[in-house]
């Protein structure tokens, strides 16, 4: 090896280093914003939440509060109201997350095609999504109203008895799941729409020369391309679905029979009513275990890339 | 410590990721200038919130307590009103005064500046003061009552041939028939706010005319599982069912709007509702709530708005007096709480003042409302340490015997887990 090979190889080795040493530092300056925040807002009540779950928490004392050890757990596993929360977000997870995506995906393929007025019909089924969870729950409780809402105007056309929407253990929740599609599948459809937009046009000719219909284009060309985005559609409300609040509170209060009460419902009632901190984060971390167990399962199940 | 508390709440809330509630008040020394600017939250809307904001105007513009003092007054929605101040309490930021019902008092007990050694008067009515005292400290400075009474619809009840007043169960019975049978209104409902959770007051009401009682002296297990508290609801629900007075329909609005257009005749409320009353069209009426048959005792639900001081941590002494002093204020030289907002003011002197019995709001509900006090009739809430009373997701079975969802007794029996449940 010669001086100058081996001098170059060092100064050549020397200045590699040298380099990744600034990138690295440099990267790590460029997401120390980003850390930070996680850190504060993400990382450090993760831990703080599951610092509290071993505690009968004082939430205005800290330095009072009892260790329970797992106690919080094991009286969750006897909770009547906790397992039946959980049966009602597990309910409602069912009733929106493939209704959001099936009428999202409906939607994409509808305005993808060479249609007239395809940026206002963008526009028209994203704008929901804009709304706060108050001013969507609100604008239902007014259409399901049994005294001038237009939905039950319209059936007592055609049936003597409409039903009372929010009031009756059968249809409550299904009611709530239909302002929640209504309310979030401008979300899915604008991502689904953007999947399907990047499939190759050449994709489909090819499968129409081997003589593939509508349907089988669908199902063999347009399913696989667009995996990726259903499978983030999926868990994305999937999360959200495990996450309900704002429209069984404003909509219902958890009624009629606690039909509506949901997970994170619960999780609030015991904090804030009962004020049992302790007992509340040890629901959100139960909570976190079913988002993370029904997220791989996902991932498993329906495959989380696009390859 | 605080600080603790502020990340534990927080922790809470980044498990979940639904829980973000706005925290932030006033605070402070006295005010390097020796201007001091007195924060301080109300829950009021409607009408008695346009009395509390002129309170305060007129509080600014005058300046009772020195140039230096002024309010600055902020509206918090009812239903945001309690978490907000205990979020701003657990953080150490919470505003110099604030609203709060007697019956919430115990909860927040912890949190507030024991005020006894600075007020200047204890001339309130005993019982509205007795509920501000607790464990031989004073927490609040009492403001009000505000019981519940039997608000009816005169063209109504004229159509239906009834004349008012109505002064026992067995001539409302009869009114509510003759409406039923005479007119186009539905006679009665219990409350003109259902939705999920309502209807616990006149609930309440009828427990403790039946002579219950909600929860057992040490406020550790519910004891209207009996038979006071199932008579209460199950003539709650029968006004709904076999009596056929109302509908069994718990939409949100449908009896606040069917009562102002008169589709509905005579419903159960508070004293704040002589607010919306001015403004109706029709001839209005009040009376004393005799509604529950065969009831034992008159009894109506009653609760108090007081003023509390919550404790900050860099509040000066000066500060806090100047927090109390605006508080009596308030409380002690405003006729206008009664006399505009409807509501039974605490203060004697006010309350025996020409200002107030002279209004016209007197003879139509005060007077009433003041027997009752006078003749022990009102029930007041009992004060839990840990529960948030008025939370709708503690009654949604009240609401589900009235829309006929559950029976009666399956309903307080539910009733019981919950409250149980909130007490453990």
């Amino acid at each position: 090896m010669s001086v100058t090979d081996r001098f170059g190889g060092v100064v050549g080795k020397l200045s590699s280093d040298s380099r990744s040493r600034r990138e690295f530092v440099e990267g790590v300056l460029f997401s120390l914003p980003y850390l930070a925040l996680f850190g504060v807002f993400l990382l450090y009540p993760l831990v703080m939440g599951g610092y509290m779950s071993l505690f009968e928490w004082n939430a205005l004392a800290p330095a009072e509060s009892v260790f329970l050890g797992l106690e919080n757990y094991t009286t969750l596993l006897n909770d009547s109201q906790f397992w039946n929360a959980l049966g009602n977000t597990f309910y409602f997870a069912l009733l929106t997350v493939p209704s959001i995506v099936v009428v999202g995906l409906g939607l994409a393929l509808g305005v993808n095609r060479d249609i007239r007025g395809q940026g206002f019909l963008r526009a028209i089924f994203f704008s929901p999504y804009i709304l706060t969870v108050s001013v969507a729950a609100l604008v239902w409780i007014d259409m399901y109203s049994t005294q001038y809402g237009v939905i039950n105007y319209y059936l007592g056309a055609v049936m003597s008895n409409p039903p009372q929407w929010l009031q009756s253990r059968l249809f409550a929740m299904p009611a709530i799941a239909m302002t929640t599609v209504w309310w979030l599948v401008g979300f899915s459809f604008v991502i689904l729409l953007s999947a399907r937009q990047s499939v190759p046009e050449y994709l489909y000719e090819a499968a129409k020369l081997d003589g593939a219909g509508t349907w089988r284009q669908f199902r063999d060309v347009t399913v696989p391309q667009m995996r990726g985005a259903i499978f983030f559609v999926i868990v994305i409300n999937l999360i959200w679905a495990f996450q309900v609040y704002g429209q069984p509170y404003i909509m219902t209060s958890g009624g009629p029979n606690q039909t509506t009460e949901t997970l994170v419902m619960y999780l609030y009632q015991a904090a804030f009513n009962q004020r049992n901190f302790g007992y509340a984060a040890a629901i959100g971390y139960v909570l976190t275990g079913i988002l993370v167990a029904v997220s791989i399962a996902n991932y498993y199940f329906l495959g989380g890339d696009n390859e | 410590m605080k600080a603790a508390g502020v990340t534990g709440v927080a922790g809470l809330g980044g498990i979940a990721g639904c829980v973000g509630m706005g925290g932030g008040g006033g605070g402070g020394g006295g005010g390097g200038d020796g201007n001091i600017e007195l924060d301080y939250w109300t829950l009021f809307g409607g009408g008695d919130g346009e009395v509390m904001k002129s309170i305060i105007d007129k509080f600014n513009d005058e300046q009772p307590l020195g140039d230096n003092i002024s309010i600055n007054r902020q509206r918090t929605p009812w239903e945001e009103h309690y978490n907000r101040l205990f979020t701003s309490m657990t953080g150490g930021d919470p505003p110099d005064m604030a609203i709060s019902h007697a019956s919430y008092l115990r909860r927040f007990q912890d949190t507030l500046v024991d005020i006894q050694d600075n007020v200047s008067s204890n001339d309130y009515v005993d019982s509205i003061l007795s509920a501000c005292q607790i464990d031989d400290g004073q927490y609040a400075v009492p403001m009000d009552s505000h019981p519940v009474g039997l608000y009816y619809n005169v063209d109504v009840l004229n159509e239906a041939g009834v004349e008012p007043p109505i002064e026992s169960y067995s001539q409302f019975e009869e009114a509510c028939n003759a409406i039923l049978e005479n007119t186009d209104a539905l006679p009665f409902s219990p409350d003109p706010y259902w939705g999920g959770g309502g209807g616990f007051r006149q609930w309440f009401m009828g427990l403790n005319q039946y002579g219950g009682s909600m929860f057992n002296d040490d406020l550790t297990e519910a004891t209207f599982g009996d038979e006071a508290g199932t008579g209460s609801l199950e003539f709650l629900a029968s006004v709904s069912g076999e009596r056929g007075w109302d509908q069994p329909d718990i939409s949100e609005d449908r009896v606040a709007q069917s009562f102002r257009n008169g589709s509905v005749a005579m419903t159960v409320n508070g004293t704040w509702y002589v607010n919306v009353m001015r403004e109706q069209e029709f001839e209005w009426g009040f009376d004393k709530p005799r509604v529950f048959p065969e009831a034992d005792q008159l009894r109506s639900t009653a609760d108090s708005h007081t003023i509390v001081i919550p404790q900050q941590s860099n509040a000066s002494d000066e500060r806090v007096q100047a927090a109390v002093d605006a508080a009596e204020w308030i409380t002690q030289e405003n006729p206008s709480w009664g006399a505009e907002a409807g509501h039974l003011p605490a203060y004697n002197p006010i309350l025996n003042s020409d200002e107030l019995q002279n209004a016209d709001i007197w003879g139509k509900t005060l007077e009433s409302f003041m027997e009752m006090a006078n003749d022990e009739q009102l029930a007041y809430w009992p004060q839990l340490p840990n529960s948030d009373l008025y939370a709708g997701t503690n009654w949604t079975w009240v609401t589900d015997a009235y829309s006929q969802n559950s029976e009666p007794q399956a309903a307080i029996e539910q009733g019981v887990e919950t409250w149980n449940s909130n007490l453990g």
